[in-house]
């Protein structure tokens, strides 16, 4: 190794580089984990979602109380949370990141649709929140509402919480969209199947779904009678 | 812009780690040279117990209100082993306004101290004073807050064999920390001692410190005496003897002792005045940079050194936006949901492995090396010890308030003040 003169510099960006994409590619390898493991989770709730529409299809001998399939809403939140982190580390434009991201928007429509139909036949009121965001249309205030409907979550467990990009280009979200006249403002969160527009406080959604309290305490009875 | 940012960090960050290879590679290269014996830092021609014939040396002490050290610096240097007919001490009070001269005075007759006293022109004036009074073989000058290890100059003379070399560059070291703040430049000392050695292997030593040079008298008939230079002629010296081709070593087991700062306002205040003496002699000396003819302070340590300071102040300010992003995103938070606390289980899912992480990780761990080593030519031992942990915590904290002042006053093209 010739390091007595300028050769040294070569030597230096040689192994700076090799440094480099070492790291390049270690990082590349946990996202491809990272992708890897929202695939394999997607593929777990497209089959859940599969036998709930069975188990819908079989509804009259099925009685209504076998066809809760909470565990999905929080396998759908975990998604959730897991492509907001991707599209953090790995950019909104990744091509891998939007393929994601399509399939798990017709995740949560299946889901909603499921659930919204399971609620009419069984006669179950459950409280459903559509969530429209936007990455490209400078919407500061669409992390602060994803912050409160996390909170909202994890106070109410039961909620169903769906989050879309509004720009997404899945026809069925822009379906959505039409079927609840969601105009292009952010972030827009459809309660009671009408628009709502603008950062909204838990307080202000506890305000407007007053059946939150009920769930609350219904809640908390069932984890206290579970004791 | 997001992209733009992170092509900016990522930029930085491989300048960085870049810097730091080369230094490592350097330190092999260094060690693989001491081994085989074969350059001029080999241990036969450093070693001092071969010495025959002294040189005479004066040694030149400017003081400027430093009573509270300069009689130790004094006696620092008559302490020396070196025999006393060679070795001569000039103290040249700079016009002090306070005690200085009075203790000056008790070494009027002392045969191997003189001492002189002038009106207040600035520390390279003093300094040129006592050359001009001087006609030794070799002239140091010791800034009188220092205290020289009584083998310094020893060690420093086999370097001098080489009549190439002009000057030759002690290893400065804190005296005994006792504050956090004395702690951290401990450990920075060392990491000093480390540079200077790597640079001296390939003649890119950009500064000839105050605290014990060791000139020969042929440095300033050559490039001339000390000029003003932005309050950092040291370092003007250092880049001119360069211009002329001429080299500088470095003897990193010849110690000096210096008094650092005690507190933050004299830290920065000292830094700032290093740091903008830095970036407007480099800009006076612009000539050097990537210009080979004039080796590798041009083409390393002046490049490297600029984008040292340009890449602390911008990943000091991503910090501190980024510090004031999320600040603001929990105000933002609690006052939409209030005040929650949740315990998130660990999922490896969301460590993050972005190349911007492992970069940083490199070179931090680039950095802990050189930190270690520092350690060991500074003290021979690897052990870690409190002033490191000091540094490692607490100096990317503190360095970016100098070097954004000092940066703002290059740009503005102000020289800075002593005191």
């Amino acid at each position: 190794m010739n390091t007595h003169g300028y050769g040294k510099y070569l030597w230096a960006l040689v192994i700076t580089l090799l440094i480099f994409f070492g790291i390049l590619s270690i990082s590349n390898y946990f996202d491809s984990k990272r992708i890897d493991e929202i695939r394999s989770v997607e593929n777990g709730i497209s089959f859940n979602i599969l036998s709930s529409e069975t188990q819908f299809a079989l509804l009259s001998v099925t009685p209504c109380e076998n066809l809760g399939n909470s565990s999905l809403t929080q396998e759908l939140d975990s998604i959730g949370t897991r492509l907001e982190y991707l599209e953090n580390t790995r950019g909104i434009d990744d091509p891998e990141v939007v393929q994601l991201k399509k399939e798990y928007s017709l995740l949560e429509i299946k889901d909603y649709v499921l659930m919204n139909t399971v609620s009419e036949k069984c006669h179950i009121k459950s409280p459903f929140i559509l969530y429209f965001y936007s990455n490209i249309d400078n919407c500061n205030d669409c992390k602060n509402a994803g912050t409160v409907l996390t909170e909202l979550r994890r106070e109410y467990p039961l909620v169903r919480v769906y989050s879309f990009d509004y720009n997404i280009p899945v026809p069925a979200v822009k379906t959505l969209t039409d079927i609840f006249k969601v105009k292009k403002e952010f972030p827009a969160l459809v309660i009671h199947e009408k628009p709502v527009y603008g950062l909204k406080s838990l307080s202000d959604i506890q305000k407007m779904m007053p059946e939150l309290a009920k769930l609350a305490s219904s809640t908390t009875a069932t984890s206290t009678k579970n004791k | 812009m997001v992209s733009l940012l992170s092509t900016l960090v990522h930029t930085f960050l491989f300048i960085s780690l870049y810097v730091q290879i080369f230094l490592i590679i350097t330190l092999f290269e260094y060690h693989k040279k001491k081994k085989n014996q074969l350059s001029n830092i080999s241990k036969e021609s450093t070693d001092s117990s071969k010495i025959t014939t002294y040189p005479s040396v004066r040694v030149i002490v400017p003081c400027f209100n430093e009573e509270a050290t300069v009689i130790g610096t004094i006696e620092s240097i008559k302490n020396m082993n070196y025999p006393a007919d060679k070795l001569s001490i000039m103290a040249v009070d700079d016009g002090s306004t306070d005690n200085t001269w009075s203790y000056l005075e008790k070494y009027r007759n002392d045969p191997r101290v003189q001492i002189f006293h002038k009106e207040n022109g600035g520390k390279h004036t003093a300094v040129n004073f006592g050359i001009e009074h001087s006609t030794s073989d070799l002239i140091s000058c010791l800034d009188a807050d220092s205290f020289v290890h009584p083998e310094a100059l020893q060690r420093m003379l086999p370097f001098l064999r080489n009549p190439e070399i002009m000057d030759v560059t002690p290893a400065i070291k804190v005296r005994t920390p006792k504050n956090l703040l004395e702690y951290i430049q401990f450990a920075e000392y060392n990491i000093g001692i480390f540079l200077r050695k790597m640079y001296s292997t390939f003649n890119a030593i950009h500064v000839t410190p105050g605290p014990f040079t060791v000139f020969r008298r042929e440095a300033f008939s050559k490039v001339g005496m000390f000029r003003s230079a932005h309050n950092t002629e040291d370092l003007e010296f250092a880049l001119r003897l360069h211009s002329h081709n001429l080299k500088i070593e470095n003897s990193h087991t010849s110690f000096v002792f210096t008094t650092p700062p005690q507190n933050l306002r004299a830290l920065v205040k000292q830094r700032v005045r290093w740091t903008t003496g830095f970036l407007l002699n480099a800009k006076d000396y612009r000539k050097l940079f990537f210009n080979s003819k004039h080796g590798h302070v041009g083409t390393f340590t002046l490049p490297a050194g600029v984008l040292s300071i340009v890449s602390v102040l911008f990943f000091a300010s991503y910090s501190v936006v980024n510090a004031t992003n999320t600040l603001v995103q929990n105000i933002i938070s609690w006052n939409l949901i209030g005040w929650h606390w949740h315990w998130t289980k660990w999922q490896w899912f969301f460590i993050n492995t972005t190349t911007e992480r492992f970069m940083i990780f490199a070179v931090l761990i680039c950095g802990l090396f050189i930190l270690f080593v520092g350690k060991r030519l500074s003290s021979g031992s690897w052990k870690p010890s409190r002033d490191m942990l000091s540094y490692v915590l607490l100096y990317g904290f503190i360095a970016p308030i100098w070097i954004a002042i000092s940066s703002w006053k290059a740009v503005r093209g102000s020289t800075p003040r002593w005191r």
